[in-house]
């Protein structure tokens, strides 16, 4: 399996109306994410992280099921 | 004097100031479809003259149903939709699926029931489990009446679903296209359908897929608005509903060619914002959020 690799940076915090800390992260083609700033409690402005992305098939399978089981729920089964 | 008036009527259209087209005949006999400025996604907005309503795609997020699609719907004095309708589960059409579901009267959630594993589309169907809201497949043939006097027919999906070359489902080419019709005017919605799914409208349709406005497919992504789709559509206006420096370059400069070789008149959200086409029935007019400069 390939892994892809991708370097961003914490580019600053920020907080929400409610009080939340949120960590900008930065890639460096310019793309942001944000998360809890709790999820990176060691992180400071300036930070550099290696972000490594990795297929996750058991909970892809448990996703794609759930989603199943609710269309024949809903819609019932598929005409053949 | 009146080559003056025609020259004054000319520069306005040009410059968005004036709406395109007749005025329909007065707010009571008036429907509106709205293709609403979420960014980078797709939520359009339809309200009857009878006061029934339909939502098609509700944008990315939570966001863009409480500051934008709900407000829309609100203003109107609508406070319960006829149908949520979801195109395909990509985010930038289910994202705020969940949000508006949770939040605002449904009666019946219409869907393409697509393989998928987006989070926001599996807590759609919860919510459309929990809350008792009537599920519709989706299917060619299928109309929607929405009050007396407007339907809303889906031309697409067709069973089985079109596949992409190593098997699987293309959500794009099977997504759901909707013709809403009200007197002799004609609006598609074709959602994010690609070349391929268009070949397969055209192939059964042919001509009968003229509309007078066109909410442009994939956000103007080139591999959409193909020539053989735009000839048999041949829409007057044209409008994409598009983020401002979106990462893709949409809406890509040969969809925009295509649009204008085909005669119509673009609008698109990052410019103009939401795009209103308010019409009677037999004469329409383009009201956009903000004045062109």
């Amino acid at each position: 399996m390939t892994a892809l690799r991708l370097w961003a940076t914490v580019d600053r915090f920020e907080m929400t109306e409610e009080g939340q800390e949120l960590a900008v992260l930065v890639f460096d083609d310019g793309q942001q994410l944000v998360v809890p700033r709790t999820a990176l409690p060691w992180a400071r402005r300036g930070t550099v992280l290696r972000v490594t992305l990795e297929q996750d098939t058991a909970a892809e399978e448990e996703r794609r099921g759930e989603i199943e089981r609710l269309q024949r729920q809903l819609f019932g089964e598929e005409e053949p | 004097m009146r080559r003056i008036m025609l020259l004054l009527l000319l520069l306005g259209i040009l410059t968005g100031c004036l709406p395109v087209g007749r005025s329909p005949a007065g707010p009571a006999s008036e429907m509106t479809l709205a293709v609403l400025d979420v960014g980078q996604g797709l939520a359009v907005a339809i309200v009857t003259p009878d006061g029934h309503a339909l939502v098609y795609d509700a944008g990315n997020s939570r966001q863009d149903v409480e500051r934008v699609i709900i407000p829309f719907l609100r203003a109107r004095g609508i406070e319960r939709l006829d149908y949520a309708v979801l195109s395909h589960p990509d985010q930038d059409h289910v994202g705020g699926m969940p949000a508006l579901l949770a939040n605002f009267p449904v009666a019946a959630y219409v869907d393409p029931v697509l393989p998928s594993t987006n989070r926001a589309y599996a807590e759609t169907l919860r919510l459309v489990a929990q809350k008792g809201i009537r599920p519709i497949r989706a299917e060619r043939g299928l109309v929607l009446p929405l009050g007396e006097q407007v339907t809303a027919r889906v031309l697409w999906p067709e069973r089985p679903f079109l596949r992409a070359p190593d098997g699987t489902v293309s959500d794009n080419d099977n997504c759901v296209v909707l013709l809403v019709e009200y007197g002799a005017m004609r609006i598609l919605l074709p959602g994010d359908l690609e070349e391929r799914g268009e070949a397969e409208l055209v192939t059964r349709d042919g001509e009968g897929l003229h509309a007078d406005i066109l909410v442009v497919g994939h956000h103007g992504s080139r591999t959409s608005s193909s020539e053989p789709f735009l000839a048999a559509v041949r829409p007057a206006v044209a409008l994409i509903s598009v983020g401002a420096g979106n990462p893709y370059g949409h809406p890509h400069r040969v969809t925009l060619d295509r649009l204008r070789r085909a005669g119509a008149q673009i609008y698109r959200t990052d410019r103009d914002g939401s795009v209103l086409v308010v019409t009677d029935g037999k004469q329409y007019e383009i009201r956009t959020e903000r004045t062109r400069s």
